[in-house]
Protein backbone atom coordinates (compact mmCIF):
# COMPACT_ATOMS: atom_id res chain seq x y z
CA UNK A 1 0.00 0.00 0.00
CA UNK A 2 1.11 3.55 -0.69
CA UNK A 3 0.63 5.76 2.34
CA UNK A 4 0.68 9.43 3.21
CA UNK A 5 3.37 11.72 2.02
CA UNK A 6 5.51 9.08 0.40
CA UNK A 7 7.50 10.59 -2.43
CA UNK A 8 8.49 8.07 -5.07
CA UNK A 9 12.16 7.77 -5.90
CA UNK A 10 13.28 8.57 -9.44
CA UNK A 11 13.36 5.60 -11.78
CA UNK A 12 16.35 4.57 -13.86
CA UNK A 13 16.39 5.34 -17.57
CA UNK A 14 16.34 1.61 -18.25
CA UNK A 15 13.13 1.15 -16.29
CA UNK A 16 11.51 4.13 -18.02
CA UNK A 17 12.41 2.69 -21.43
CA UNK A 18 11.10 -0.76 -20.58
CA UNK A 19 7.85 0.54 -19.11
CA UNK A 20 7.33 2.78 -22.15
CA UNK A 21 7.82 -0.20 -24.43
CA UNK A 22 5.38 -2.25 -22.36
CA UNK A 23 2.79 0.53 -22.37
CA UNK A 24 3.00 1.08 -26.12
CA UNK A 25 2.18 -2.59 -26.65
CA UNK A 26 -0.39 -2.73 -23.86
CA UNK A 27 -2.27 0.29 -25.25
CA UNK A 28 -2.60 -1.49 -28.56
CA UNK A 29 -3.53 -4.80 -26.97
CA UNK A 30 -6.40 -3.41 -24.87
CA UNK A 31 -7.81 -1.61 -27.91
CA UNK A 32 -7.73 -4.70 -30.10
CA UNK A 33 -11.18 -6.15 -30.92
CA UNK A 34 -10.16 -9.49 -29.39
CA UNK A 35 -9.24 -7.90 -26.06
CA UNK A 36 -12.75 -8.57 -24.76
CA UNK A 37 -13.21 -11.91 -26.49
CA UNK A 38 -13.38 -15.31 -24.87
CA UNK A 39 -12.00 -18.40 -26.56
CA UNK A 40 -14.77 -20.91 -27.17
CA UNK A 41 -15.52 -24.37 -28.50
CA UNK A 42 -18.71 -25.51 -30.11
CA UNK A 43 -20.33 -28.86 -29.64
CA UNK A 44 -22.55 -29.79 -32.57
CA UNK A 45 -25.34 -32.20 -31.75
CA UNK A 46 -26.96 -34.04 -34.65
CA UNK A 47 -30.37 -35.67 -34.34
CA UNK A 48 -32.31 -38.03 -36.57
CA UNK A 49 -35.28 -35.89 -37.68
CA UNK A 50 -37.67 -38.85 -37.63
CA UNK A 51 -36.76 -40.54 -34.39
CA UNK A 52 -35.26 -37.41 -32.75
CA UNK A 53 -32.52 -39.68 -31.44
CA UNK A 54 -29.05 -38.23 -31.03
CA UNK A 55 -26.92 -39.53 -33.89
CA UNK A 56 -23.57 -37.82 -33.28
CA UNK A 57 -21.75 -35.08 -31.44
CA UNK A 58 -18.90 -33.22 -33.08
CA UNK A 59 -16.51 -30.70 -31.67
CA UNK A 60 -15.92 -27.49 -33.57
CA UNK A 61 -12.79 -25.68 -32.42
CA UNK A 62 -14.43 -22.38 -33.35
CA UNK A 63 -11.05 -20.96 -34.30
CA UNK A 64 -10.66 -17.20 -34.39
CA UNK A 65 -9.16 -15.68 -37.54
CA UNK A 66 -5.49 -16.64 -37.27
CA UNK A 67 -4.03 -13.36 -38.50
CA UNK A 68 -5.97 -11.52 -35.83
CA UNK A 69 -4.86 -13.50 -32.78
CA UNK A 70 -1.33 -13.96 -34.10
CA UNK A 71 -0.99 -10.20 -34.29
CA UNK A 72 -1.99 -10.02 -30.63
CA UNK A 73 0.34 -12.89 -29.81
CA UNK A 74 3.35 -11.12 -31.28
CA UNK A 75 2.49 -7.92 -29.42
CA UNK A 76 2.38 -9.97 -26.24
CA UNK A 77 5.36 -12.17 -27.05
CA UNK A 78 7.97 -10.23 -25.04
CA UNK A 79 5.51 -9.77 -22.17
CA UNK A 80 3.88 -13.16 -21.89
CA UNK A 81 5.67 -15.81 -23.92
CA UNK A 82 9.33 -14.83 -23.88
CA UNK A 83 10.49 -14.83 -20.30
CA UNK A 84 13.96 -13.51 -21.07
CA UNK A 85 12.79 -10.25 -22.61
CA UNK A 86 13.26 -7.19 -20.38
CA UNK A 87 9.52 -6.46 -20.47
CA UNK A 88 8.38 -9.98 -19.64
CA UNK A 89 5.73 -9.94 -16.94
CA UNK A 90 8.12 -11.38 -14.37
CA UNK A 91 11.16 -9.28 -15.28
CA UNK A 92 9.31 -6.00 -15.56
CA UNK A 93 7.44 -6.37 -12.28
CA UNK A 94 10.66 -7.39 -10.51
CA UNK A 95 12.45 -4.40 -12.06
CA UNK A 96 9.73 -1.98 -10.88
CA UNK A 97 9.74 -3.50 -7.41
CA UNK A 98 13.52 -3.35 -7.21
CA UNK A 99 13.50 0.41 -7.76
CA UNK A 100 10.29 1.12 -5.83
CA UNK A 101 10.07 -1.04 -2.75
CA UNK A 102 6.61 0.26 -1.81
CA UNK A 103 5.23 -1.47 -4.88
CA UNK A 104 7.05 -4.73 -4.37
CA UNK A 105 4.38 -6.70 -2.51
CA UNK A 106 1.51 -5.91 -4.82
CA UNK A 107 3.66 -6.74 -7.85
CA UNK A 108 4.67 -10.00 -6.24
CA UNK A 109 1.00 -10.88 -5.92
CA UNK A 110 0.62 -10.15 -9.63
CA UNK A 111 3.44 -12.55 -10.42
CA UNK A 112 1.83 -15.25 -8.31
CA UNK A 113 -1.40 -14.91 -10.28
CA UNK A 114 0.47 -14.92 -13.57
CA UNK A 115 2.26 -18.10 -12.52
CA UNK A 116 -1.09 -19.66 -11.63
CA UNK A 117 -2.36 -18.77 -15.09
CA UNK A 118 0.65 -20.46 -16.66
CA UNK A 119 -0.06 -23.62 -14.69
CA UNK A 120 -3.81 -23.56 -15.14
CA UNK A 121 -5.10 -26.06 -17.69
CA UNK A 122 -7.97 -24.69 -19.76
CA UNK A 123 -8.08 -27.78 -21.92
CA UNK A 124 -6.01 -30.93 -21.94
CA UNK A 125 -5.10 -33.68 -24.28
CA UNK A 126 -4.62 -37.30 -23.33
CA UNK A 127 -3.45 -40.13 -25.51
CA UNK A 128 -5.98 -42.89 -25.04
CA UNK A 129 -4.08 -45.60 -26.90
CA UNK A 130 -5.23 -47.36 -30.06
CA UNK A 131 -8.72 -46.53 -31.32
CA UNK A 132 -11.16 -49.18 -30.13
CA UNK A 133 -12.99 -51.29 -32.70
CA UNK A 134 -16.35 -49.59 -32.10
CA UNK A 135 -14.88 -46.15 -32.79
CA UNK A 136 -12.85 -46.98 -35.87
CA UNK A 137 -13.79 -45.08 -39.01
CA UNK A 138 -15.36 -42.17 -37.19
CA UNK A 139 -14.72 -38.71 -38.55
CA UNK A 140 -11.96 -36.73 -36.78
CA UNK A 141 -13.52 -34.54 -34.13
CA UNK A 142 -16.34 -36.94 -33.35
CA UNK A 143 -17.21 -36.88 -29.66
CA UNK A 144 -17.55 -40.38 -28.19
CA UNK A 145 -18.01 -39.42 -24.55
CA UNK A 146 -19.33 -36.28 -22.98
CA UNK A 147 -19.56 -35.42 -19.29
CA UNK A 148 -21.07 -32.11 -18.26
CA UNK A 149 -20.84 -30.88 -14.71
CA UNK A 150 -19.74 -28.16 -12.35
CA UNK A 151 -16.62 -26.15 -13.10
CA UNK A 152 -13.68 -27.98 -11.58
CA UNK A 153 -15.31 -31.38 -11.84
CA UNK A 154 -13.11 -34.10 -13.29
CA UNK A 155 -15.01 -36.84 -15.13
CA UNK A 156 -14.56 -40.44 -14.06
CA UNK A 157 -11.63 -42.14 -15.68
CA UNK A 158 -9.77 -38.92 -16.45
CA UNK A 159 -6.38 -38.61 -14.82
CA UNK A 160 -5.23 -35.00 -14.96
CA UNK A 161 -1.62 -36.09 -14.45
CA UNK A 162 -1.82 -37.95 -17.74
CA UNK A 163 -3.02 -34.93 -19.67
CA UNK A 164 -0.88 -32.59 -21.70
CA UNK A 165 -2.02 -29.07 -20.78
CA UNK A 166 -2.88 -26.47 -23.39
CA UNK A 167 0.08 -24.28 -22.39
CA UNK A 168 2.49 -27.02 -23.44
CA UNK A 169 0.73 -27.50 -26.77
CA UNK A 170 0.58 -23.75 -27.32
CA UNK A 171 4.34 -23.45 -26.82
CA UNK A 172 4.93 -26.25 -29.31
CA UNK A 173 2.86 -24.35 -31.86
CA UNK A 174 4.36 -20.93 -31.16
CA UNK A 175 7.96 -22.11 -31.08
CA UNK A 176 7.70 -24.76 -33.76
CA UNK A 177 5.43 -23.13 -36.30
CA UNK A 178 5.27 -19.42 -35.68
CA UNK A 179 8.07 -17.21 -34.43
CA UNK A 180 10.59 -20.02 -34.28
CA UNK A 181 10.94 -23.16 -36.32
CA UNK A 182 12.37 -25.51 -33.66
CA UNK A 183 12.86 -28.79 -35.48
CA UNK A 184 11.69 -31.03 -32.65
CA UNK A 185 8.51 -29.05 -32.02
CA UNK A 186 7.78 -28.67 -35.74
CA UNK A 187 8.13 -32.44 -36.15
CA UNK A 188 5.67 -33.04 -33.30
CA UNK A 189 3.17 -30.66 -34.89
CA UNK A 190 3.62 -32.09 -38.38
CA UNK A 191 3.06 -35.64 -37.10
CA UNK A 192 -0.42 -34.72 -35.89
CA UNK A 193 -3.59 -35.15 -37.95
CA UNK A 194 -5.24 -32.07 -39.44
CA UNK A 195 -7.62 -32.04 -36.48
CA UNK A 196 -4.70 -32.42 -34.08
CA UNK A 197 -2.87 -29.53 -35.73
CA UNK A 198 -5.94 -27.34 -35.43
CA UNK A 199 -6.05 -28.28 -31.74
CA UNK A 200 -2.44 -27.09 -31.26
CA UNK A 201 -3.36 -23.78 -32.89
CA UNK A 202 -6.46 -23.51 -30.70
CA UNK A 203 -4.31 -23.91 -27.61
CA UNK A 204 -2.07 -21.05 -28.76
CA UNK A 205 -5.15 -18.95 -29.45
CA UNK A 206 -6.54 -19.71 -25.98
CA UNK A 207 -3.27 -18.79 -24.33
CA UNK A 208 -3.06 -15.54 -26.27
CA UNK A 209 -6.60 -14.43 -25.50
CA UNK A 210 -6.54 -15.44 -21.84
CA UNK A 211 -3.22 -13.65 -21.28
CA UNK A 212 -4.73 -10.28 -22.17
CA UNK A 213 -6.07 -9.72 -18.66
CA UNK A 214 -2.54 -9.76 -17.21
CA UNK A 215 -1.41 -7.15 -19.71
CA UNK A 216 -4.51 -5.07 -18.97
CA UNK A 217 -4.03 -5.34 -15.20
CA UNK A 218 -0.36 -4.39 -15.30
CA UNK A 219 -1.12 -1.50 -17.66
CA UNK A 220 -3.79 -0.21 -15.29
CA UNK A 221 -1.43 -0.59 -12.35
CA UNK A 222 1.18 1.51 -14.16
CA UNK A 223 -1.40 4.17 -15.04
CA UNK A 224 -2.54 4.31 -11.41
CA UNK A 225 0.96 4.52 -9.99
CA UNK A 226 1.92 7.22 -12.49
CA UNK A 227 -1.01 9.25 -11.19
CA UNK A 228 0.47 8.82 -7.73
CA UNK A 229 3.71 10.39 -8.89
CA UNK A 230 5.81 7.46 -10.03
CA UNK A 231 7.90 8.56 -12.98
CA UNK A 232 8.31 5.33 -14.98
CA UNK B 1 4.72 18.43 -55.18
CA UNK B 2 1.80 20.80 -55.59
CA UNK B 3 1.45 23.09 -58.62
CA UNK B 4 -0.60 26.24 -58.55
CA UNK B 5 -2.45 26.19 -61.87
CA UNK B 6 -2.83 29.98 -61.96
CA UNK B 7 0.70 31.02 -61.16
CA UNK B 8 2.54 27.87 -62.15
CA UNK B 9 4.33 27.90 -58.81
CA UNK B 10 5.49 24.53 -57.56
CA UNK B 11 5.69 23.88 -53.86
CA UNK B 12 6.90 20.84 -51.90
CA UNK B 13 4.06 19.30 -49.89
CA UNK B 14 5.96 16.78 -47.78
CA UNK B 15 6.27 13.04 -47.84
CA UNK B 16 3.36 10.74 -47.07
CA UNK B 17 4.58 7.36 -45.94
CA UNK B 18 1.35 5.66 -46.89
CA UNK B 19 1.53 2.99 -44.20
CA UNK B 20 -0.25 -0.29 -44.71
CA UNK B 21 -2.34 -1.53 -41.77
CA UNK B 22 0.19 -2.57 -39.15
CA UNK B 23 -1.81 -5.62 -38.18
CA UNK B 24 -1.55 -7.01 -41.72
CA UNK B 25 2.16 -6.61 -42.35
CA UNK B 26 3.06 -7.61 -38.79
CA UNK B 27 1.25 -10.91 -39.31
CA UNK B 28 3.30 -11.45 -42.47
CA UNK B 29 6.43 -10.46 -40.54
CA UNK B 30 5.85 -13.23 -38.01
CA UNK B 31 5.37 -15.78 -40.78
CA UNK B 32 8.59 -14.81 -42.58
CA UNK B 33 10.58 -14.28 -39.40
CA UNK B 34 12.21 -17.73 -39.17
CA UNK B 35 12.86 -17.74 -42.92
CA UNK B 36 14.23 -14.25 -43.39
CA UNK B 37 14.92 -12.34 -40.21
CA UNK B 38 16.07 -14.93 -37.64
CA UNK B 39 19.34 -16.13 -39.09
CA UNK B 40 19.89 -19.06 -36.76
CA UNK B 41 16.57 -20.77 -37.37
CA UNK B 42 16.70 -24.18 -39.09
CA UNK B 43 14.40 -22.91 -41.85
CA UNK B 44 16.25 -19.66 -42.39
CA UNK B 45 16.87 -19.24 -46.12
CA UNK B 46 20.66 -19.49 -45.78
CA UNK B 47 20.57 -22.36 -43.31
CA UNK B 48 17.93 -24.38 -45.16
CA UNK B 49 19.45 -24.05 -48.64
CA UNK B 50 22.88 -25.07 -47.32
CA UNK B 51 21.37 -28.09 -45.57
CA UNK B 52 19.64 -29.17 -48.76
CA UNK B 53 22.87 -28.83 -50.73
CA UNK B 54 24.78 -30.80 -48.12
CA UNK B 55 22.34 -33.70 -48.09
CA UNK B 56 21.71 -33.70 -51.84
CA UNK B 57 25.00 -33.31 -53.73
CA UNK B 58 23.04 -32.96 -56.97
CA UNK B 59 22.06 -29.49 -55.83
CA UNK B 60 25.57 -28.56 -54.69
CA UNK B 61 26.08 -24.90 -55.51
CA UNK B 62 22.75 -24.54 -57.29
CA UNK B 63 21.11 -22.71 -54.44
CA UNK B 64 23.99 -20.32 -53.99
CA UNK B 65 22.39 -17.83 -56.34
CA UNK B 66 19.33 -17.77 -54.09
CA UNK B 67 21.59 -16.92 -51.18
CA UNK B 68 23.41 -14.32 -53.27
CA UNK B 69 20.10 -12.69 -54.21
CA UNK B 70 19.14 -12.67 -50.56
CA UNK B 71 22.45 -11.07 -49.62
CA UNK B 72 21.99 -8.41 -52.29
CA UNK B 73 18.48 -7.75 -51.06
CA UNK B 74 19.80 -7.06 -47.58
CA UNK B 75 22.30 -4.57 -48.97
CA UNK B 76 19.87 -2.98 -51.40
CA UNK B 77 18.56 0.33 -50.16
CA UNK B 78 14.86 0.79 -50.83
CA UNK B 79 14.71 4.06 -48.93
CA UNK B 80 17.52 6.06 -47.37
CA UNK B 81 18.04 8.90 -45.01
CA UNK B 82 20.74 11.50 -45.03
CA UNK B 83 21.77 13.91 -42.33
CA UNK B 84 21.26 17.34 -43.81
CA UNK B 85 22.11 19.23 -40.66
CA UNK B 86 19.97 20.95 -38.12
CA UNK B 87 17.32 23.47 -39.14
CA UNK B 88 17.77 25.22 -35.82
CA UNK B 89 21.36 26.31 -36.43
CA UNK B 90 22.73 27.92 -39.57
CA UNK B 91 26.11 26.21 -39.26
CA UNK B 92 26.62 22.55 -40.12
CA UNK B 93 26.56 20.21 -37.10
CA UNK B 94 29.95 19.20 -35.83
CA UNK B 95 29.07 16.35 -33.47
CA UNK B 96 27.45 13.91 -35.86
CA UNK B 97 27.35 11.07 -33.38
CA UNK B 98 25.26 12.92 -30.82
CA UNK B 99 22.94 14.29 -33.50
CA UNK B 100 22.41 10.82 -34.87
CA UNK B 101 21.70 9.55 -31.39
CA UNK B 102 19.16 12.32 -30.78
CA UNK B 103 17.46 11.54 -34.06
CA UNK B 104 17.32 7.87 -33.25
CA UNK B 105 19.62 6.70 -36.01
CA UNK B 106 20.48 3.04 -35.36
CA UNK B 107 23.93 2.12 -34.16
CA UNK B 108 25.92 1.54 -37.36
CA UNK B 109 28.03 -1.10 -35.65
CA UNK B 110 25.08 -3.42 -35.26
CA UNK B 111 25.24 -4.73 -38.80
CA UNK B 112 28.39 -3.09 -40.16
CA UNK B 113 28.38 -3.05 -43.97
CA UNK B 114 26.31 -6.18 -44.50
CA UNK B 115 22.96 -4.45 -44.75
CA UNK B 116 21.48 -1.26 -46.07
CA UNK B 117 20.33 1.64 -43.97
CA UNK B 118 16.63 0.80 -44.24
CA UNK B 119 17.28 -2.85 -43.38
CA UNK B 120 18.97 -1.66 -40.23
CA UNK B 121 16.03 0.54 -39.33
CA UNK B 122 13.69 -2.38 -39.98
CA UNK B 123 15.86 -4.70 -37.91
CA UNK B 124 15.84 -2.27 -35.01
CA UNK B 125 12.08 -1.79 -35.20
CA UNK B 126 11.29 -5.50 -35.34
CA UNK B 127 13.56 -6.29 -32.41
CA UNK B 128 12.41 -3.41 -30.24
CA UNK B 129 8.74 -3.16 -31.12
CA UNK B 130 7.58 -6.43 -32.54
CA UNK B 131 9.02 -9.80 -31.47
CA UNK B 132 11.48 -8.52 -28.88
CA UNK B 133 11.77 -5.51 -26.62
CA UNK B 134 15.55 -5.04 -26.74
CA UNK B 135 16.54 -2.24 -24.42
CA UNK B 136 19.14 -0.45 -26.56
CA UNK B 137 16.96 -0.50 -29.66
CA UNK B 138 13.90 0.59 -27.68
CA UNK B 139 15.88 3.52 -26.28
CA UNK B 140 16.83 4.71 -29.74
CA UNK B 141 13.30 4.31 -31.04
CA UNK B 142 11.72 6.12 -28.11
CA UNK B 143 14.23 8.98 -28.38
CA UNK B 144 13.19 9.58 -31.98
CA UNK B 145 10.78 12.15 -33.28
CA UNK B 146 7.37 10.91 -34.37
CA UNK B 147 8.42 11.28 -38.02
CA UNK B 148 11.52 9.14 -37.48
CA UNK B 149 9.38 6.58 -35.65
CA UNK B 150 7.18 6.40 -38.72
CA UNK B 151 10.27 5.95 -40.83
CA UNK B 152 11.31 3.00 -38.62
CA UNK B 153 7.92 1.36 -39.10
CA UNK B 154 7.90 2.06 -42.83
CA UNK B 155 11.32 0.44 -43.25
CA UNK B 156 10.07 -2.64 -41.41
CA UNK B 157 6.94 -2.74 -43.56
CA UNK B 158 9.01 -2.44 -46.76
CA UNK B 159 11.40 -5.16 -45.65
CA UNK B 160 8.60 -7.54 -44.69
CA UNK B 161 6.70 -7.12 -47.93
CA UNK B 162 9.78 -7.37 -50.11
CA UNK B 163 11.03 -10.40 -48.13
CA UNK B 164 8.03 -12.48 -49.05
CA UNK B 165 9.46 -12.97 -52.56
CA UNK B 166 12.24 -15.12 -51.09
CA UNK B 167 9.85 -17.29 -49.12
CA UNK B 168 7.65 -17.79 -52.19
CA UNK B 169 10.56 -18.50 -54.55
CA UNK B 170 12.03 -21.05 -52.16
CA UNK B 171 8.63 -22.67 -51.70
CA UNK B 172 8.23 -22.93 -55.48
CA UNK B 173 11.67 -24.44 -55.82
CA UNK B 174 10.89 -26.99 -53.08
CA UNK B 175 7.62 -27.94 -54.73
CA UNK B 176 9.44 -28.43 -58.04
CA UNK B 177 12.11 -30.56 -56.40
CA UNK B 178 9.43 -32.68 -54.72
CA UNK B 179 7.68 -33.12 -58.04
CA UNK B 180 11.00 -34.42 -59.36
CA UNK B 181 11.02 -37.08 -56.66
CA UNK B 182 13.00 -35.50 -53.84
CA UNK B 183 11.63 -36.50 -50.47
CA UNK B 184 12.20 -33.36 -48.42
Amino acid sequence: MIEGPYVPQPSSEKLKTDVANFMARADEIVQHPLSTADPTFKLLFSFDPETTLLTSINIDLDAIDKSSWVYLAVLMRPIVFNEKDPISFAKLTVAIGAEHDHLRDILKQGRVEFLQWQKHMYIGQQLMGPVSEEHRGLEAGTVVKLDIGEVGMVPDGVDLDQMVPDYTLAKIYLNGMLWHSDTEKAAEFQAASAHGQAFYAKCAEIRTITAIRYVRDLRQFIINTRELGFDF
Amino acid sequence: MAKNLNTGEIKPVGLKLNHLPKEQWTYLAVLVRPIVFAEKEPINLNVLTKRIEREHPLFQGRLKMVRDDFKRWKKHMFVGRQQLGSTATPTPPTDLESIQEALGVPDPNDHADDVSNDYQFAWEYLNANVWHADLDKSERHQASSSHIKEHYAKCAEIRVLSATQFALELQNWLLGARADGHDF
